[in-house]
């Protein structure tokens, strides 16, 4: 078959900037690419010519083996005479924009998929931060609890008998929660920046800080404190954190690339908000194991709200509800959470 | 393709100016598309989609009647990019687990950062190429390490006065190693222009921090601050919408002072630009016009929540290209790649690390 049109195009030889004026046509499958006077500068089967993608208005290049370069201003001859030459019909090319149908495709399916994401990143997340091995959160944690030490931490000034107490209540709770002897440890420290607090270390080490014992009425505001750490404990939230934290920045750099900075905020703001999620998510796993610890000890697995509430006595419906903005979900959520638990 | 041929005297030489011939439309189109597919593929497509934009942006870019064409691969660009980000994720983790190796970010920074100017530069110019024929970019580690890293702590010292001299050194540096086929670039930038883009820019920052003090007193924001505590949520956005305006002036002064120092240095180091056999450049983009289509785009892309940008981007380049020449010494026909184009010109020994500095190559398209 033979492209009845000519086409006109700039022919370069390899590796030089000095071209000329060329029409090119095709016959069969070989292309002929002739000079102003009709002679036959360069000819090669269309099957051996390397073709860039096209790009809306950037004139097409067709490498022949022998590297002289070709370029055609006309995108429509170009597909034409590849369409006549290699039998296949003729397709517009997709740089002039798509069609009303493919936009509205492409916009759904990239609403669709944080969505899909949403769903499927925790969960291949925390199969990565499974798989890996215990001895990597014991290291983590021997770091983190010395640097604690310099930088907040103090000794703690508690009675002897008041860190019996807890000792006991301790050791009660680990037993509930089916704890392996060793997998768990309790130390008391002192601490202003932290206040009334208490903190899970990746290996197991559960910090109680001064603060929060003398805020406690009873042993089952404390028993619930304890068994909510055991549970970010027996769910390995601290490494799972780190795993989807990494992942995140990771995607975030890679669907960003050399984006613009206007998207890259509204992006980071949007990674912002799935860390304080997924921070949301492990409290309320930490509350459910420890709703069942405490209705297996008998206790009362809501004590732990009244404990919390008296610590943030400064502020009222705010802590009640849950913020996008807050590591913690709602207190009014926990609370029922707590009590719906089995 | 109609070419802007002007005879000028000087040098017998032939003008051609620069021009830009795309739109903001189709490229906004490009931009939506594969940010979309981005989305989508989690961020893989988006090489692609950087390949994509800068083909339609260079090959745009019109000079003597011929455009640029950008050839970088994007599965090189793919697989640079999860190296940096697989490489950045492992020393995260490293720092997290053994917090005393946090010291390493300073040393590796020195050390690195020449290496990635050298290979980020000569992957851009290596996939880059007018006329068949592809630029290249020759670095030395050492060099580049002396005027990257060694000549900036000279700006602390000197209170920030060597800052002209240095933007200068590597200026120079980033195109007297660079070659477009086997010919050499170089440039020796006069300091005078740079000097004085310097203080007058000194002088608008110093300006403007005056009048913002004088605006900090004149709207109480010290006293308002201190007040905060108590008050109720309109009293508190009445105290806050004073201080982001205060704000975004600080930015936009920001910008002006900044912008102007920049355009100044480019059309001084283009303006120096010597292409071997004679040929030369010309910048003459007037920096009020410059500051003026940067704000104006700027805000209309801004308040677009950024869907504006890729038409601003299409503006401000068209604005640059608009006041740009190049001065041939006669035929452009002489020109002879480096390595014989056969096909695979890219290579496998080509910088895997595209990307990070991209902004350092603003002198030529």
């Amino acid at each position: 078959m033979t492209s009845e049109n000519l086409v006109h195009g700039r022919l370069f030889m390899a590796g030089s900037s000095r071209f000329q004026e060329v029409t090119v046509r095709c016959i069969d499958s070989q292309l002929f690419v002739r000079n102003d006077v009709l002679r036959v500068m360069h000819s090669a089967d269309l099957r051996t010519i390397t073709l860039d993608s096209p790009v809306a208005g950037v004139s097409r290049k067709l490498t022949f083996p022998d590297g002289a370069v070709l370029e055609i201003q006309d995108h429509m001859a170009v597909e034409e005479m590849l369409a006549l030459g290699l039998e296949k019909p003729v397709r517009r090319p997709r740089s002039y924009g798509l069609s009303l149908g493919k936009w509205a495709i492409l916009v759904l399916a990239a609403i669709l998929m944080p969505v899909v994401f949403w769903f499927l990143y925790p969960i291949t997340a925390d199969a990565i931060a499974r798989a890996l091995p215990e001895s990597l959160e014991r290291k983590i944690a021997d770091t983190s609890l010395d640097q604690m030490d310099k930088v907040t931490f103090s000794p703690s000034r508690l009675s002897f008998s008041k860190k019996r107490d807890i000792w006991h209540l301790f050791r009660e709770v680990s037993a509930a929660a089916e704890a392996p002897f060793g997998s768990v440890k309790l130390e008391f420290r002192r601490s202003e920046i932290f206040g009334a607090n208490a903190i899970a270390l990746p290996d197991g080490t559960i910090v109680m800080l001064d603060g929060l014992v003398q805020l406690a009425n009873n042993n089952d505001e404390l028993a619930g404190v304890l068994a909510h750490e055991i549970g970010h404990i027996q769910h390995r939230h601290a490494l799972r954190r780190t795993v989807r934290a990494a992942g995140i920045t990771a995607l975030a750099s890679l669907i960003l690339g050399d984006s613009v900075s206007a998207v890259e905020e509204l992006v980071s703001v949007g990674l912002g908000l799935s860390s304080f999620a997924f921070s949301r998510e492990f409290e309320l796993e930490a509350d459910e194991t420890a709703a069942k610890v405490m209705r297996k000890m008998g206790r009362d697995p809501t004590a732990m709200i009244a404990l919390l509430r008296r610590i943030q006595s400064n502020c009222d419906e705010s802590c009640e509800e849950t913020s996008l903005f807050a590591t913690h979900p709602g207190l009014r959520e926990r609370l029922e959470a707590l009590q719906s638990a089995q | 393709m109609e070419q802007s041929v002007s005879e000028s005297t000087p040098g017998s030489s032939v003008r051609h100016d620069f021009s830009y011939v795309g739109n903001g439309i189709t490229y906004f189109g490009i931009c939506i598309r594969t940010f979309l597919l981005a989305i989508i593929t989690i961020g893989i497509y988006d090489a692609w989609g950087t390949v994509e934009r800068r083909r339609y942006m260079f090959g745009n870019t019109i000079v003597a009647g011929h455009g640029f064409d950008y050839h970088a691969s994007p599965k090189t660009i793919l697989i640079g990019r999860l190296i940096v980000i697989g490489g950045f994720v492992a020393l995260s983790i490293l720092v997290q687990l053994f917090p005393p190796m946090s010291f390493i970010y300073l040393p590796l920074f020195v050390v690195g950062m020449p290496w990635v100017i050298n290979r980020s530069m000569r992957f851009q110019l290596r996939n880059t190429s007018y006329r068949n024929v592809r630029f290249d970019f020759e670095g030395n580690y050492g060099r580049a390490l002396l005027v990257f890293v060694g000549l900036p702590i000279l700006i602390p010292i000197t209170l920030g006065f060597a800052y002209p001299w240095v933007k200068r050194k590597m200026q120079e540096y980033l195109v007297n190693n660079a070659f477009y086929g086997t010919s050499k670039f170089s440039a020796h930038l006069p300091i005078g222009p740079l000097v004085k883009a310097y203080f007058v820019t000194l002088g608008l920052m110093v300006g403007a921090l005056i009048l913002l003090g004088i605006l900090w007193m004149a709207l109480g924001i010290t006293d308002a601050l201190q007040n905060l505590q108590g008050q109720s949520e309109e009293q508190i956005l009445a105290i806050m919408l004073p201080l982001i305006l205060f704000y975004i002036l600080f930015i936009l002064m920001s910008v002006v002072a900044f912008k102007l120092f920049a355009v100044v240095l480019r059309n001084t180091t283009v303006n120096a630009m010597n292409l071997q056999h004679g040929h030369r450049f010309s910048s003459t983009i007037p920096p009020a016009g410059y500051i003026w289509v940067i704000l104006s785009r700027g805000f209309l892309a801004t308040i677009s929540a950024g869907l504006l940008i890729p038409w601003a981007t299409v503006e401000i380049h068209r604005y640059k290209m608009r006041h740009m020449a190049l001065l041939a010494a006669g035929s452009l026909d002489d020109f002879v790649s480096h390595h014989h184009a056969a096909g695979d010109a890219t290579g496998a020994e080509v910088g895997a690390l595209e990307g990070i500095t991209d902004g350092v190559f603003n002198v030529g398209i």
